[in-house]
């Protein structure tokens, strides 16, 4: 998947395409930290993987890759259609499936629907390095942002939720949920990056200690 | 002549202990030493010269001879005049025997000195000291305790004379032994005599040996002196070229004091003479060794020969012991030892002399050695001298860099002193700085703060005051602009303020326009309505008229057509004015309208007063519209808020958005995963406790099936309740059933009894038939059941009914005949209605006879 949004990228600049690429494997490492800092599965099931100058850690866990792989496919193609508005990531204990924690990515379209004919026409002019750097701020305060969130004491699991438009045909395997709200809590925004074509907005919120 | 006596006395004594000669040779070699050494003091005698010593040798010859005929005389006085005072003081046996001892003893002698007579005494030689030396020498001698009888004493004499008369015969004969015995000696004394001679001539002939040995050896040993003297010399030679050299040295070092350039050469110089120099010494030292050793080697020649002379001696002391029997041969022999002896002695004192050179020369070589280790250490003495000159240099120049260096010390003084107050001024500069320092970290907090998150994470390194700068500026023109936005919202305000007067004021117009416009439309209105009416009226009136002109049209087809068409145009006119009239009305209207525009001044003052009020009731409805529109605003405002925080918090529009997430989800594969785990762990939990409850009942063996059973039962624990639950309603309907059947089956019975006449009563199989007409109850019928037939059993009460049985069962085989038959006979037993009926059946039937009877 890098290597074809690479080899979109060299003439520094980036079709929709390439974007929806860099936001998907954005997703994907983003998803990994978090599920790593916030300890939903053990430290001995992540390996080191390098990218954006940051030593990240990637699951190995069949499960959740197999989970990912088919939520990010499916993510790619919608960003690519537009129609997407929002990934949350849910993190709930797996006794009182109450929510405590939603890392929100926020994504907003900041070129002009061109329609199915111009979807590859649709450039941005951003360096890709630049880019990159963003992204690595923002999975660098999402690593950071462990020292202010609770400690998860009790067995968690998560979740993936997708914003979409109304439009959207729901898959086979996939169904409507619950915006799976946390009632009570405290929101932190994180960095933005944007690849000129996708600009995507973090946030985490996180059950406020009573 | 005085020396010679004394000599003579001392040989005198020595000869004196001549029979001792051997225990004192040590006394006589030293004195013979002494002898020499006296000799060697004298400066006239040259002890070089052989001569000399043989002349010595032939004095200590001759003396010796003299002495030893001189002691022989001496001798016999010594031992008579010993053997005297023996008798007179030492022993009490001796004084007594007197003239017998005397004369034994006297004769003895006479033996002993070979017939040499007593001659004058010396006084000397009577000292008691000297007599207990004799009689030790008379003790070891093998004739002394053989001759001398024991001493009787005086007082005796006279009382044992012939007792001494036979001891003298007794004597005698001894004496006559003896004198054989001397006869004996006498030859012994003859062939040791022709021995000594012998010997005298091998000591001769040895003694010349040593005589010429001696000379080769003196020559040899002058001859090593003469060297010795020449390396003496040389070494003196060399000693004081040393000194010369020293001097030349010092002299040296004075001049390369003076001038250092000669030091080389003359240190190349000396280093070669001194290499010769060392060359030499190691020469001479060579020479010196090898003379050293040839003495030493010559030492130990001659201390072989004098331990041969020693064994000589020895021999000859032995000889002499003999000799001391045979006096003569003797006494030349030990004066001939003597003469040895002292010849030994003089040359031991010879090599004791060369001793003393050779130490003298090993002196001389220590000196040598010094010399050299002082030569040695010349040239560190030449380098400590160049070294101390290159100091003086140095010192000198320094002496003259000094001063340029005191004039550069109190410039650098004034120079430190400046330092030292800008080392101070620096110092508080310094806290100026760190309180500066700090301010600007303060600052840069402060500058940080009001960066944006872009700004921050574009800044790499520390912010720069042109990025404050910039953002200053930045916000400096954000503020104008700002500042500038104000000023025009406050523009706009205030033109919309004042638009908003003249709104308000165009607005009362209106209102004020709009109130009489209304009471003109209401009066235009009243007007439309009695102009409707009019037109209303008038169409009427049209329509009478059409209907006039039609029936006159109607009347004109009748009647002609001219008539017709001045009717027409008659009416036609009348319509024209009606129409006209119309017109009128209209613009009538139109008129009123338009003159309702207009309003007359009566009105007017109404109106305003009517108009005001209504104003003053709009201000304030304004008012509180206003105030409305500002809560509605702050509601519209607090609900965005609210709304942005809630699409943060993930809220959406259901209206355009959807969640959707994956099916599969980790979460709820979690959580079923925990749902599973949690129902097997109670099942757990279960048989656990069922194990725990099987163990408090006692069960210890085969806990594991049991507990398998139990569990069994257990998890069928709902299945049972529910089952449970069935069986209760199960039974409740059983008992229902059971119930309803009882009811019908009684009703059934009784329906059955009623109809048939019988109560049947059922035992598995076997149906019993009880008559109801039977006079004893017990009386009953029994069938079985069987393949679908029954079959009649026998009882007490079947037995009586034999006729029956033939008639109904066998021949009829039917058993309900059978059954009416006997229930027919009983009841025309119980009444007489039935008789005659059962006359009249029994008439057609062949059950009657039982009746009949």
């Amino acid at each position: 998947m890098s290597a074809t949004a690479n080899s979109q990228l060299t003439r520094s600049a980036v079709t929709l395409k390439g974007s929806a690429q860099l936001v998907t494997q954005f997703f994907n490492y983003g998803i990994n930290s978090i599920l790593y800092q916030r300890g939903i599965y053990p430290p001995e099931s992540f390996t080191r993987k390098q990218e954006y100058g940051l030593t990240l850690l990637v699951s190995t866990d069949d499960k959740v890759n197999e989970f990912l792989k088919e939520l990010l496919t499916k993510i790619e193609g919608w960003l690519e259609e537009r129609k997407i508005l929002k990934l949350v990531l849910v993190l709930g204990s797996v006794e009182t499936k109450e929510i405590l924690e939603r890392w929100e990515f926020k994504i907003e379209y900041e070129t002009e629907d061109g329609g199915k004919e111009n979807q590859f026409v649709e450039t941005s002019n951003k360096d890709e390095k630049k880019i990159k750097a963003e992204i690595r701020d923002v999975i660098r305060q999402i690593t950071a942002s462990v020292t202010f969130l609770p400690l998860l004491d009790c067995l968690c699991s998560f979740d993936v939720l997708i914003y979409t438009k109304k439009d959207v045909d729901v898959p086979t395997a996939w169904s409507e949920s619950d915006a799976c709200l946390i009632s009570n809590c405290e929101v932190v925004k994180l960095r933005s990056f944007s690849t000129g074509i996708h600009k995507l907005e973090a946030a985490v919120s996180y059950k406020a200690d009573l | 002549m005085s020396r010679e006596w004394q000599l003579t006395q001392k040989w005198k004594t020595c000869n004196d202990h001549s029979p001792e000669a051997g225990l004192n040779l040590s006394e006589t070699w030293s004195m013979s030493l002494h002898l020499f050494s006296d000799k060697m003091d004298d400066p006239e005698s040259s002890f070089e010269d052989p001569t000399s010593v043989l002349k010595v040798l032939a004095d200590y010859q001759a003396s010796h001879r003299r002495r030893t005929s001189f002691l022989k005389r001496n001798r016999i006085d010594s031992t008579s005049h010993t053997s005297a005072v023996s008798s007179t003081s030492t022993t009490a046996q001796a004084s007594h025997t007197s003239h017998n001892a005397h004369s034994t003893v006297q004769q003895h002698l006479r033996f002993d000195d070979s017939g040499s007579s007593a001659s004058s005494p010396f006084p000397s030689w009577g000292a008691g000291p000297k007599l207990p030396r004799l009689s030790p020498t008379l003790g070891p001698d093998p004739w002394a305790g053989a001759h001398f009888p024991p001493p009787v004493s005086q007082t005796a004499s006279s009382a044992i004379d012939e007792t001494s008369r036979r001891q003298i015969a007794e004597l005698e004969q001894k004496l006559a032994v003896q004198a054989s015995q001397i006869l004996d000696a006498q030859t012994q004394v003859t062939k040791y005599e022709a021995q000594m001679q012998k010997m005298a001539l091998l000591a001769e002939k040895d003694r010349w040996a040593q005589t010429s040995e001696r000379e080769k050896r003196q020559l040899e040993r002058d001859h090593e002196l003469q060297r010795r003297e020449e390396l003496e010399f040389q070494v003196q030679k060399l000693q004081k070229r040393l000194r010369l050299q020293s001097e030349q040295d010092q002299l040296a070092r004075r001049r390369s004091r003076e001038s250092g350039q000669d030091d080389e050469r003359n240190y190349q110089w000396l280093g070669q003479e001194n290499a010769q120099l060392k060359q030499q010494a190691l020469e001479t030292r060579g020479e010196f060794q090898d003379q050293r050793q040839a003495w030493k080697r010559e030492k130990h020649d001659l201390e072989f020969q004098i331990r041969a002379l020693k064994s000589d001696l020895e021999q000859k002391r032995k000889s002499e012991e003999l000799e001391e029997r045979g006096q003569k041969s003797r006494e030349k022999d030990s004066v001939k030892l003597e003469r040895l002896a002292l010849e030994l002695q003089q040359s031991q004192a010879e090599v004791q002399r060369l001793t003393l050179a050779l130490e003298h020369n090993q002196d001389a070589t220590l000196t040598r050695n010094i010399m050299r280790e002082q030569l040695a250490h010349y040239p560190q003495l030449l380098r400590e001298n160049e070294a101390l000159k290159r100091e003086n240099k140095l010192l000198n120049e320094t002496a003259e860099n000094g001063v340029l260096l005191k004039e550069q010390i109190s410039d650098l003084q004034s120079q430190m002193d400046q330092a030292q107050q800008q080392i101070s001024a620096g110092q508080k500069s310094q806290s100026d700085l760190m309180f500066l320092k700090k301010t600007l970290q303060h600052w840069e907090n402060l500058c940080l703060r009001f960066l944006s998150e872009d700004d921050r994470a574009s800044l790499t390194g520390k912010i720069s005051p042109d990025i404050m700068a910039a953002q200053i500026g930045e916000l400096q023109r954000k503020e104008l602009g700002l500042i500038q936005d104000l000023n025009e919202c406050k523009s706009e305000c205030s033109g919309l303020e004042r638009k908003v007067k003249v709104l308000e004021d165009a607005k009362t117009k209106v209102e004020k326009e709009l109130t009489v416009k209304k009471n003109v439309i209401a009066e235009q209105s009243g007007f439309v309505k009695k102009l409707q009416r009019k037109i209303f009226l008038v169409a009427k009136e049209r329509d009478s008229y059409k209907s006039v002109l039609g029936s006159y049209e109607q009347e004109i087809t009748f009647t002609g057509g001219n008539f017709e068409r001045d009717r027409i145009a008659s009416l036609e006119k009348v319509v024209s004015e009606h129409q006209s009239m119309i017109e009128k009305l209209e613009t009538l209207l139109a008129q009123a309208r338009s003159g309702s525009d207009s309003p007359n001044n009566e009105e007017d003052n109404d109106d305003n007063n009517e108009l005001r009020e209504e104003i003053a009731r709009l201000g304030q409805e304004l008012e509180t519209l206003t105030k409305d529109l500002e809560a509605v605003r702050r509601e519209k405002d607090d609900l965005e808020l609210e709304l942005e925080k809630r699409a943060i918090r993930g809220d959406y529009n259901p209206t355009e958005a959807q969640v959707l997430h994956f099916g599969n989800n980790p979460m709820s594969q979690a959580v079923e995963g925990r749902g599973q785990e949690f129902k097997l762990l109670q099942a757990e939990n279960e048989a656990l406790k069922a194990r725990v409850k099987l163990l408090k009942e006692g069960q210890s063996r085969d806990l594991t099936v049991l507990v398998g059973q139990k569990m069994d039962e257990g998890a069928s624990s709902q299945e049972v309740k529910d089952l449970n639950e069935q069986l209760k309603l199960a039974e409740i309907r059983q008992q229902r059933l059971l119930e309803a059947f009882k009811k019908t089956s009684t009703d059934f019975r009784e329906v059955i009894c009623q109809l048939t006449g019988f109560k049947i009563n059922v035992v598995e199989d076997l149906y019993s038939l009880y008559p109801i007409y039977s006079e004893n109850q017990d009386d009953h019928l029994a069938f079985k059941y069987s393949d679908g037939q029954c079959h009649m059993l026998e009882t007490d009460f079947s037995s009586q009914l034999g006729e029956f049985i033939d008639l109904h069962l066998k021949r009829q085989n039917s058993i309900p005949v059978f059954l009416a038959a006997v229930i027919s006979d009983l009841f025309s037993r119980q009444t007489f209605e039935t008789i005659s009926m059962s006359i009249t059946t029994a008439g057609e039937e062949e059950d009657d006879p039982i009746c009949l009877d």
